[in-house]
């Protein structure tokens, strides 16, 4: 060793020893336990596939079990790029493009970006599906999903397609039931973890879990798709009768408040939102704030009546004027009436006398009965979307600004509001809350639980409702008279101006009815609203002329539906 | 005489043994079989070659060394092709790696040749480098990167140790590093991809980078405590390639975290550890050689596989020693250990000092070595 000392070398040798160690040391503990968790996920990731269990959606019911809205299965059409060879795309682009009617160069774009996944059509119906699957194409694939369907309509849309709302390709209903109900609808997708090989086999290896998935609960509603149907059919052709722009109807049952039907004109078809115009999707019935106008004086003058202020033969002056707080209000003729009943007031639909009434028994019992008719706060209705206007503190309001109210106009509600109010009176005095679910999942719906809530009197009910047949018998409401029912049937005009600009429009209207029948043991309370009828005069935009036959229609289909008999005089 | 043996070299031995039909058995049950056959005749073999007088393998080194070209040569001959290699062979029945048995037999006639003399001189470089080249440039060709390197690391450890001049060493380490800049034009075309792979696994996941990016992802799941015996999923579900051989380590790591590894790197340290003092007190220049050589070689073996394994060194197909499946590496390991065993066994009771004087206590007693 030549005086090199070997202890020199052996010391460098355990020094390389040292050194490799410590390397191999270093990378470890820098994978095992710094890298530890973002490894650990990938491996999961390639070896465990979490495969998604999807829950149904409920079904949703008419009363008498009729399904509204029921899932079918449909295809989406997908490719996966990188497994179609390069001479194939050709073939591949021109198969698909002649069974899909896909854009051909398009797809060859896709074809030709080396991705994993693309669709190529979603949502296809299974003759085309089939199709695709003889074709047996090289890296098309078919997903099966679940799509929701509806009714035709009884307009150029689905079946009370406004009401309902729609499911859109994530699974999520949209407006309507499908979007207040979407918890319960949807239930709870669950899952299952398999294990694969390298291979891509399925193995039956460790810890496998599956989570059941929870179907979603079918609803039961307390619509009618019959009467559905009718009303959205007569709704439609009054509207274009009037050249109205849009019109809605709601109809309650008078003793539970379940909605029976719930129409919006114009409307769209559910099955195909995506291609229908945004404007129309949206509901107008809970969703819209109006002026209700004249149907308002019911309100008024059963307040006035129930708290004694005011009794329907009692009569006053109506020079076709009334001064309040500097404003003079005036009577749609412009005419003096001299001396009038109340009754009179609400057959004529009398501003004045909805005023005087008003002044009788004084703001703060008119403000009172406002509260208790449910103008304070949303209907609550359990429909996605609900729009309203809390009443303003009464200090707020001016003696001018009550006796506008007095007969409707700057007041904003929504016509659930409206009709369940209006209810009232058909219902004995009592508060029905307006819904359109009975049912959950075989439950009965809780928002029902609770009592209904005495408004007016059962006195000044019967009252106020023997007023309304009076209208209908003698007074403006003359329009709805359905055949056989003249003298068995209740109900109230409305013609509100449209604010426009900060004032009053002359020619923008809502022309709208209300009513309820049979009059003494009524099945149905129901109001019309038609938006912007264009007849070429004032007189002929009114709700007698313009909605009062809508309204007519609607009920004669009720009672050939429901068999309905006029009261036994 | 048994008592003289080296226990610790031997439990430390059958820790490695034991973890590695461990670790088999949680990957393939199958290899697991054949490796405990293996075990069974290597055990054998190990105490023979242990009781045998390694002094007496020193003659017949010419012979052995013609045999390990012989071995080489057949292969190349008659073998057949697995992994891109022709690398096996089939002799009664039993699959034999030549290049495994090679590297004890090149072993022994490389120590027995520098044994002749005391010290190494330039002649001595030249011959050893003569001698070395046939059988390293043999299984460059098959191709084996791995085996090919084990060769060169021995040849240098050897001269090293054999107290080449500084220079000469200097000279050939020079060599090395104007050659591995090189390495990329002069390897083949499957080891120049390993090489560029090993360089960034990203370039290829799915392909050549597949096995480095999964032995990292299932090295690095491990975690500290690992995932347990027979539970590592991305060797269970066979995301791990070559997982009994090449990458068997990955699959250890994984099922006995960072604990498990650091103890079989523990492991393999008191084994290089042993074989460097049997080195130490070798009774005579061959049996130091041999016992040098031994740790040369499993020292390049163990860094290799595992640096391969942990990303450190590019993929060159070598077994772990003693973990990995192939009964002809563990069999060439036991044997090359048992001769290890059989060099201390024959130390002398009494050896000379650093200044060649017997060293003696007070007492008059004579310190013993180990």
């Amino acid at each position: 060793m030549r005086g090199d000392n070997p202890r020199l070398r052996v010391i460098a040798l355990t020094l390389l020893i040292l050194l490799t160690a410590g390397a191999i040391w270093g990378r470890l503990v820098y994978w095992q336990v710094l890298q530890h968790g973002e490894l650990s996920k990938w491996a999961a990731g390639q070896y465990q596939k979490v495969v998604p269990l999807p829950a149904t959606r409920g079904v949703l019911y008419d009363r008498d079990l009729r399904p509204l809205a029921v899932n079918t299965t449909v295809y989406s059409v997908f490719v996966s790029p990188a497994a179609v060879p390069p001479d194939q795309r050709a073939p591949v682009a021109t198969a698909l493009t002649q069974i899909l009617g896909v854009d051909h160069d398009l797809l060859l774009g896709t074809l030709a970006s080396g991705r994993q996944f693309a669709y190529v059509a979603r949502r296809q119906a299974k003759e085309k599906a089939d199709q695709v699957q003889a074709a047996a194409l090289p890296g098309v694939g078919l997903e099966p999903e679940q799509q929701r369907s509806y009714l035709p309509g009884g307009s150029d849309g689905s079946l009370a397609a406004n009401l309902l709302g729609y499911v859109n390709v994530d699974g999520q209903g949209q407006y309507g039931v499908e979007g207040f109900y979407d918890a319960r609808l949807a239930g709870k997708a669950g899952y299952k973890t398999t294990y694969r090989d390298a291979a891509g086999r399925e193995i039956a290896l460790g810890p496998s879990k599956t989570v059941d998935p929870v179907n979603g609960s079918d609803l039961v509603l307390s619509l009618d798709a019959n009467i559905q149907y009718a009303a959205e059919q007569a709704l439609a052709a009054g509207v274009k009768a009037n050249q109205g722009e849009s019109g809605s109807v709601i109809i309650m049952d008078p003793h539970t408040g379940g909605i029976i039907a719930w129409a919006d004109y114009p409307t769209y078809n559910a099955n195909s939102y995506a291609s229908s115009n945004p404007a129309t999707i949206k509901d107008r019935v809970a969703a819209d704030l109006y002026e209700p106008g004249s149907v308002m004086k019911v309100v008024t003058l059963a307040g006035a009546l129930d708290a004694h202020a005011i009794t329907p033969t009692a009569t006053i002056q109506d020079p076709g004027y009334v001064d309040v707080g500097g404003f003079r209000i005036r009577d749609w003729d412009l005419k003096n009436h001299g001396t009038v009943t109340y009754t009179r007031v609400l057959e004529e639909s009398y501003n004045v006398g909805a005023v005087k009434a008003e002044q009788a028994e004084g703001g703060t019992n008119y403000y009172r009965y406002l509260q208790s008719f449910g103008f304070n706060a949303a209907s609550a209705v359990d429909v996605a979307g609900e729009q309203s206007a809390p009443l303003r503190p009464l200090e707020q309001w001016r003696d001018s600004e009550l006796a506008t109210a007095a007969f409707g106009q700057g007041i904003a509600v929504n016509m659930v509001q409206m009709a369940a109010a209006l209810n009232v009176v058909a219902n004995g005095g009592k508060y029905a809350q307006p819904h359109v679910v009975e049912r959950i999942g075989g439950q009965p719906n809780p928002m029902l639980g609770a009592p209904q809530r005495q408004v007016i009197a059962p006195d000044t009910a019967a009252q106020m409702n023997k007023m309304m047949q009076s209208v209908v018998m003698h007074g403006s409401g003359y329009t709805a008279r359905v055949q056989g029912f003249e003298t068995d049937e209740a109900g109230k005009t409305g013609t509100s101006q449209m604010p426009e600009n900060g004032q009053y429009s002359i020619d923008h209207v809502w022309a709208s009815y209300a009513g309820f029948l049979p009059a003494d043991n009524p099945r149905f309370t129901m109001l019309v609203v038609v938006r912007k009828p264009n007849n070429g005069s004032f007189d002929h935009n009114e709700g007698y002329y313009v909605s009062a036959p809508i309204w007519k229609a609607i009920a004669q289909a009720i009672i050939l539906q429901w068999r309905i008999t006029p009261d036994p005089r | 005489m048994v008592r003289r043996a080296d226990l610790t070299q031997a439990l430390t031995l059958a820790a490695l043994v034991v973890l590695g039909l461990m670790t088999l058995f949680s990957t393939s049950r199958a290899d697991f079989a054949s490796q405990v056959g293996g075990v069974a005749a290597g055990l054998l073999l190990y105490v023979a070659a242990a009781a045998f007088d390694y002094r007496r393998l020193q003659p017949a080194a010419p012979y052995l060394y013609g045999l390990a070209l012989l071995l080489l040569i057949t292969v190349e001959v008659a073998g057949h092709t697995a992994y891109g290699a022709q690398r096996w062979m089939r002799v009664a029945g039993l699959q034999v790696e030549p290049s495994e048995i090679a590297k004890l037999l090149v072993l022994v006639a490389l120590a027995a040749f520098l044994a002749r003399r005391e010290t190494a001189g330039r002649r001595e470089v030249l011959m050893l480098g003569v001698l070395g080249l046939p059988p390293t440039l043999l299984v460059l060709y098959q191709p084996d990167l791995g085996t090919a390197i084990v060769f060169a690391s021995l040849l240098l450890g050897l001269l090293f140790l054999a107290g080449a001049p500084r220079l000469v060493l200097a000279s050939i380490l020079a060599g090395v590093a104007v050659a591995v800049p090189l390495l990329p034009h002069l390897l083949r075309g499957y080891q120049r991809q390993r090489l560029q792979i090993f360089l960034d696994p990203s370039q290829d996941p799915l392909g050549a980078g597949y096995n480095l990016i999964q032995a990292r992802i299932a090295v690095g799941s491990g975690g500290i405590f690992g995932q347990g015996w027979l539970h590592g999923l991305q060797g269970q579900l066979g995301y791990i390639p070559e997982r009994t051989s090449d990458f068997v380590f990955a699959v250890y790591a994984e099922e006995f975290g960072l604990l498990g590894s650091l103890l079989l790197l523990g492991l393999f340290t008191i084994l290089l550890y042993r074989v460097a003092r049997a080195a130490a007190v070798a009774p005579d220049r061959f049996g130091f050689l041999l016992c040098a050589g031994a740790a040369v070689i499993l020292f390049t073996q163990v860094v290799q596989n595992i640096g391969m394994n942990v990303g450190l060194t590019p993929i060159a197909g070598i077994p772990l020693p003693f973990i990995s499946h192939g009964r002809s590496a563990l069999l060439t390991y036991l044997v090359m250990l048992g001769l290890v065993q059989s060099v201390v066994l024959r130390r002398p009771l009494v050896s000379p000092g650093p200044a060649g004087r017997v060293p003696l206590t007070e007492s008059g007693t004579i310190r013993l070595p180990v």
